[in-house]
């Protein structure tokens, strides 16, 4: 079935563009707090994600990997589907990559999937498009890829959100790995990171 | 004074050139072709294969004359390859009671419908050295060989019409890819015979004897063996309905094993499966005693012997896993090696320190 | 874009294997020390001769990379030379012999003297990633132990050790707890490197491609090996220098020269011993 609306052009190197995006997530992931640019791909579909967070979708998403966009997302499925040929949920616990456009409607993280003690790396990864990210922000990070301590600041994130995240500190290692990204930018926070802050 | 290890990169090269060298031998000789291999050494072909994983004599002929006769090497040539290799579609089942029957063995019933066909097997050839193929036998009449069978229901079919042996296992689910994700344990059925159909001969082949020997005996009788060239279909997505699209030759092996039974369900035979590419009744055989020690968990038996080991099993049955384990210490260790030198001087020191302390 | 092996795409596994191993990483970054079960493929090179670490290397590897490839700390042993010749063919890209200009260095067996920078990324060459494989070798029971921090047994292998030969017998691939949580296998590296993994500037990528598995040290993550109070780690020591370079402070390779006993100690980090001589 071919999608009726016209789906922008995917990565113009599916080769070089990919591991562009790769090492940028790698090396956020690797640092987190650490504000990384993601330059790829040139066009990005219509609603409400920007740039970071297709590439994150684009580089990563394939059959093998369920993606749940929410509303605010919606509009770029087709643009998902067509690309990275990933089945599209619309049940959150069943998704490998969890993509928000508006931080509002991320669902509770507890119910997200968090993978199992045996197998804590089926924890989902959840991107979230926020207002604006900040390197010098109200938030303290610790933990493996810190030296010492990371500031940062987030806007946009529901009222209660780092609370929710802390809450789940003591079922490591289960856990979400959070992406966040605002437009070209994006931060990550990986489970293992210790927020102060919010 | 000391000469690193040097020039390894003209080491390499000329290792190469010597390899190259060796395996045409003397250029009077005439060389091998693909044809030769295929038609000619036909069951190390279908070994590298089954176990290569990819149904292409050509192919494998090449990754035979490549590893000078080397069938392991061959198989890791050819994995290899298949790996770099697009998935297009997955085949429907292939269907083994239909197609032409190339031989076809019962040992539980003195006849069977469609016939006891014996093809051709090195059964029930003398094993006498042939000097006479050394020189070049004359090939013998054309012998008139057994028709195509239409119909040969399989004989564990006829015995579970009368529910004498237990149901084959429902065959609607997606059975999983061991080549695109790790085997977890406990496996499935599925998968297991995925990974014992691409699992070293002579693994099987010990490993089904040990069964026979008293190590998880089951009692086996070979209720059928057959070759069988069978069609493999596709149903391509926009079409909706199966396309031929090539045949291939298999060897099946239905074991029938004592019985299985509870107090809800009456006792029946039980079942041990072999399936490989080509004419390899060996490798089934072995193949279905080792399924069906396998399938000790599923049949409330007792795991005490290492062929009802399915991790045991599953994790040494890879010739090409195996084979370069194995063969990896002969890299290089000299820093560990410098480690453990380190550490047993210091040991010995201390133990002449106590012994002389001692005295 | 040009393809430097024709048939096979840029580091020679395809986009779609790339992603599943990318994806792996990723996790394994995430959850330190954790090994991340992949669809590990088969490779032209034999498994047991860095079939994983070269998987790791040509999922993350791009054109601006430059590559290090060691073996025993060497860059001219035969399999490092195959493996740098590997990229080389299938990736076209820069490879180097220097530890300071390299963006990637794949390794077996050792780290190089010349401390890591950040922005390096290690690759190690795993051939068991499992640390209680020897203790347990069933997989199901390991998997069990790691879930429920279960280490006990390790200590008590070490106890023995003590008990019977006054000191851990251990002396490379050397056991880990990695950031307090996971036990975890270096690859075998002499005991001796151990220290350079602990709050690395690097990141470091362990890859086995036989048995699977991905793992990780994200950089600046705690690493220590085990031991006990009376019996605290400690690490290999020559009475000799490097014979080429007067290093005392790196690890050596003993050479055999005559066969009346005669030896002498190079640098087994080529690259470091030609640094101080040059």
């Amino acid at each position: 079935m071919r999608p009726t609306q016209a789906i922008e052009a995917g990565f113009i190197d599916p080769v070089d563009d990919a591991n562009a995006v790769f090492r940028q997530v790698l090396d956020a992931l690797a640092h987190p707090g650490r504000i990384v640019e993601i330059a790829r791909p040139t066009r990005v579909p219509r609603g409400s994600l920007g740039r970071a967070a297709i590439g994150v979708a684009m580089a990563l998403a394939d059959f093998e990997t369920p993606v749940w966009l929410d509303e605010a997302a919606a509009p770029a499925a087709s643009h998902l589907r067509f690309h990275c040929n990933c089945p599209i949920v619309s049940k959150p616990d069943q998704a490998t990559f969890l993509l928000a456009a508006e931080p509002a409607s991320v669902p509770a993280l507890a119910t997200l999937p968090l993978g199992s003690d045996t197998y804590p790396d089926q924890g989902a990864t959840l991107v979230i498009e926020v207002q604006a990210l900040d390197p010098d922000g109200s938030l303290s990070l610790e933990g493996p890829g810190i030296d010492g301590r990371a500031r940062l600041g987030v806007a946009g994130l529901p009222a209660g959100f780092w609370e929710a995240r802390r809450a789940l500190a003591a079922l490591f290692p289960r856990g979400i790995d959070l992406l966040l990204t605002r437009g070209d930018l994006l931060v990550a926070v990986p489970r293992t990171s210790t927020v102060r802050g919010s | 004074m000391y000469v690193a290890v040097k020039g390894g990169e003209k080491a390499i090269d000329a290792a190469h050139a010597l390899l190259a060298r060796e395996r045409r031998g003397d250029p009077a000789v005439p060389a091998l072709d693909l044809t030769q291999i295929a038609q000619q050494l036909g069951r190390a072909v279908d070994r590298v294969m089954t176990e290569g994983s990819i149904y292409d004599p050509e192919l494998a002929a090449l990754a035979i004359k490549q590893a000078m006769g080397d069938l392991v090497e061959a198989i890791f040539l050819l994995r290899a390859y298949r790996t770099t290799l697009p998935r297009l579609a997955a085949s429907q089942p292939v269907e083994t009671d239909r197609g032409l029957v190339r031989r076809r063995i019962s040992a539980v019933f003195k006849d069977v419908p469609g016939g006891q066909v014996l093809g051709s097997t090195f059964d029930y050839t003398h094993r006498l050295l042939d000097f006479a193929l050394a020189a070049g036998t004359p090939l013998p009449d054309p012998v008139a060989t057994s028709e195509p069978i239409g119909a040969a229901p399989r004989v564990a079919d006829m015995l579970g019409r009368d529910g004498l042996i237990e149901p084959p296992p429902p065959g609607d689910a997606v059975p999983g890819d061991l080549t695109r994700q790790p085997i977890d344990f406990p496996a499935d059925r599925a998968l297991r015979l995925q990974n014992l159909a691409r699992g070293d001969e002579g693994w099987l082949l010990a490993l089904g004897y040990s069964t026979q020997r008293g190590y998880a005996r089951n009692h086996p009788f070979a209720g059928e063996i057959r070759i069988v060239d069978v069609a493999v279909e596709i149903v391509p997505e926009e079409l909706g309905f199966p396309v031929e699209i090539g045949e291939i030759t298999v060897s099946e092996c239905d074991m029938v094993n004592q019985f299985g039974g509870s107090a809800t369900a009456a006792p029946a035979f039980t079942r041990g499966y072999g399936l490989v590419f080509g004419q390899s009744e060996r490798k089934a055989m072995a193949m279905a005693l080792v399924d069906r020690a396998l399938r000790a968990r599923e049949l409330g038996e007792p795991i005490a012997a290492p062929a009802q080991d399915e991790e045991f099993v599953l994790s040494h049955s890879d010739n090409v896993e195996a084979s370069g384990f194995v063969q990896h210490l002969k890299l290089p260790h000299h820093v560990d090696f410098q480690s453990e030198l380190d550490l047993l001087r210091r040991l010995r020191a201390e133990h002449d320190q106590r012994k002389t302390a001692a005295e | 874009m040009t393809q430097t092996l024709a048939g096979y795409n840029f580091a020679y596994l395809d986009e779609q294997t790339k992603r599943m191993i990318r994806r792996a990483i990723l996790k394994a970054v995430a959850i330190p020390g954790y090994q991340v079960p992949f669809g590990s493929r088969e490779m032209p090179l034999p498994y047991g001769w860095g079939t994983g670490g070269i998987q790791v290397t040509a999922s993350i590897i791009g054109r601006a990379d430059v590559l290090k490839v060691i073996d025993q700390g060497a860059d001219d042993t035969t399999n490092a030379i195959s493996i740098r010749r590997f990229f080389a063919r299938t990736a076209g890209v820069a490879t180097t012999e220097r530890t300071v200009e390299a963006t990637i260095i794949q390794t077996r067996h050792r780290i190089p003297e010349t401390p890591l920078r950040a922005g390096q990324i290690m690759v190690y060459q795993v051939p068991i990633p499992e640390p209680l494989r020897w203790l347990e070798p069933r997989e199901t029971e390991t998997r069990t132990m790691h879930a429920l921090s279960e280490y006990g047994a390790m200590h008590v292998r070490f106890y023995e050790d003590i008990a019977h030969h006054g000191r851990i017998t251990t002396t490379y691939d050397y056991p880990v707890i990695v950031n307090d949580r996971y036990l975890m296998r270096p690859s075998p590296i002499p005991k001796f490197d151990n220290q350079k993994l602990d709050m690395s500037p690097a990141l470091q990528l362990f890859g086995a491609g036989r048995e699977k598995r991905i793992y990780a040290v994200p950089p600046f993550t705690k690493v220590k090996s085990l031991d006990f109070h009376d019996h605290p780690f400690s690490v290999e020591s020559w009475d000799a220098a490097c014979s080429l370079c007067g290093s005392t402070t790196s690890y050596l390779d003993e050479v055999l020269t005559d066969d009346q006993g005669g030896r002498m100690f190079v640098c087994s980090d080529t690259d470091y011993c030609r640094s101080r001589t040059s």
